[in-house]
């Protein structure tokens, strides 16, 4: 089944065209990479599909609803979560905190009944924290609950901003550039945290420079040049494409 | 040593002081506060002296008018961004002010005396308690994380599907609810209520309370409010009596702007953050150590 289908994107800024009519599509349980030189567009293309920025032109589809006219918090309720390539940590919240924030979506309570104290908040709230924690252990932070989002070491960082994401739950899970810095050893950790959330069903776009973490895990690839999308295939097919290793090494002389 | 009059200005003001932390707690800067306070005390004012409403319907009236006005101008005005929020709710104050000193129903310029008193002790420490309990019951709410997480990043809020500039009206609406019944309680307290009450000083007050305080717990902002209340009465009472035939206006104003400075020196957040715990700092893993530079 497609859960996303993005059909002739495009974003202009100003006489720039940022991205220019691309269309991919992501099936259910696949993770897709994103892939492509520096300034291809990748970033942009994740910011119209969030809805932090409005598209130019071109639809995106979503489990059976138009995403392209709705505000960011309405795309994140309909169930897409994202992280951010420059890690955008709720800085002063500890790390529990900051998965319980991802709980937002699935959460009720009005606060009115929690000002009469309504057994049903504090249930709900107990289950969004139990859901939280057992997140943090999902990735590798379980004991990390108590410590500020910012002090935790970089790859830890990294980890504990996919779980805010996957604590609302999504359909699809957008990550930007999750190996960005990470080190031999933090990227391991990484790839057998995608792999894993593969294996429970969870949908991926994937962006990444990284072609050890993009071979390693997509099931398929979508390479951007220049905003426009020059080719789609399997890992294997996009490693032997000739206009790939052109856009990322150049022109023969 | 501390007086009635004292007494009762500190409930006022942990009142007002609590209606900015509310803003302040999804990381907006509304200096609209004193321009509702007005809209209360004036509102509360008329309906008892002019139309001779009972009390308690009085106060539900400076209550939900100025939410009502909140709700009007909060509507455009929240997508504002920092100091541009501050300037637009500044100006509130002022069309405010210059309103009031134009109707013939207000008093113009010399404002209205000789109110007659009705706000009751037990009054101003139920509107306190219940001002606490909401702002305590906030934290560890949906409502109170997704004030914070607005706090700390909007754009990423929106993207967890945190309705933005929803939540950011409900915070200056409920501003404005327990600004407006800091209002009326006061002009009932104090009797004498003058246009010059609520513009820029008034509104810089409360900011200050918060400042002074820390805003990072809603008690915070209530210590600000109360030792801002009471240093200046000591000082008068005690200290300075003698040394100089000191007036209250300007010395309050100094000693304000003093504390003020010395706060934001050396507490940045706060006197609250006396209190509060320290964050507890993991120890790094070994094989997780020192972050390679971003690409």
């Amino acid at each position: 089944m497609t859960l996303l289908r993005v059909e002739n994107l495009t974003r202009r800024f100003g006489g720039v065209v940022a991205v220019d009519e691309v269309s991919f599509g992501v099936e259910t349980g696949e993770i897709v990479g994103l892939i492509g030189p520096n300034g291809a567009g990748k970033t942009t293309v994740i910011n119209l599909l969030t809805g932090l920025l409005p598209p130019s032109s071109g639809q995106i589809e979503f489990a059976g609803q138009r995403l392209d006219s709705l505000a960011a918090h309405q795309i994140a309720a309909a169930g897409v979560a994202r992280t951010y390539q420059n890690i955008r940590l709720f800085r002063g919240l500890s790390a529990l905190d900051n998965v319980i924030v991802g709980t937002h979506l699935r959460t009720r309570a009005p606060f009115a009944a929690r000002l009469a104290f309504v057994p049903a908040v504090r249930r709900e709230e107990a289950a969004a924290r139990e859901s939280a924690r057992a997140l943090l252990g999902r990735v590798n932070l379980g004991g990390r609950e108590a410590a500020r989002a910012t002090s935790l070491p970089y790859g830890e960082q990294r980890r504990l901003e996919i779980a805010r994401a996957l604590a609302a739950q999504p359909k699809l899970l957008l990550l930007d550039e999750p190996a960005a810095g990470m080190n031999p050893a933090e990227m391991d950790v990484l790839i057998q945290l995608i792999r894993s959330l593969r294996d429970e069903g969870q949908t991926i776009l994937l962006i990444e420079h990284n072609m050890q973490v993009v071979m390693g895990v997509c099931d398929r690839i979508v390479v951007l040049s220049f905003g426009r999308k020059i080719a789609e295939g399997t890992p294997a097919e996009i490693s032997r494409n000739k206009d790939v290793i052109t856009a990322y090494l150049g022109e023969e002389e | 040593m501390i007086g009635e009059s004292t007494r009762q200005l500190m409930a006022i003001n942990a009142l007002l002081a609590l209606s900015i932390y509310l803003t302040l707690a999804c990381g907006q800067l509304s200096l609209a506060n004193a321009a509702f306070m007005g809209i209360g005390a004036y509102l509360g004012t008329v309906l008892t002296l002019n139309a001779g409403w009972p009390f308690w319907a009085t106060i539900l009236a400076a209550i939900i008018v100025p939410m009502a006005v909140a709700a009007l101008v909060g509507w455009p005005s929240l997508r504002l961004r920092g100091v541009f929020l501050a300037i637009a709710t500044l100006g509130l104050g002022e069309v405010l002010r210059v309103v009031i000193v134009n109707l013939k129903l207000t008093g113009g310029a010399e404002g209205i005396s000789s109110i007659s008193v009705k706000t009751q002790d037990w009054q101003l420490a139920l509107a306190l308690a219940v001002a606490l309990y909401l702002t305590w019951r906030l934290r560890g709410s949906r409502m109170g994380y997704a004030f914070e997480a607005i706090r700390e990043d909007e754009t990423v809020a929106r993207t967890m599907g945190i309705n933005t500039t929803r939540y950011k009206l409900i915070a200056f609406v409920l501003g404005a609810a327990l600004a407006g019944l800091a209002g009326v309680l006061k002009a009932h307290l104090f009797r004498t209520i003058a246009p010059g009450d609520y513009g820029f000083v008034q509104a810089v007050d409360i900011l200050t309370f918060a400042v002074v305080g820390g805003s990072a717990s809603f008690l915070g902002p209530v210590l600000g409010a109360f030792l801002l209340t009471i240093l200046p009465e000591l000082l008068r009472s005690n200290l300075l009596r003698g040394v100089a035939n000191l007036q209250a206006g300007w010395q309050t104003l100094l000693l304000n702007g003093i504390i003020l400075l010395l706060v934001i020196l050396f507490l940045p957040n706060g006197l609250i953050s006396l209190f509060t715990r320290q964050w507890r700092r993991p120890i790094p893993l070994a094989s997780e150590q020192a972050p390679s530079e971003a690409t």
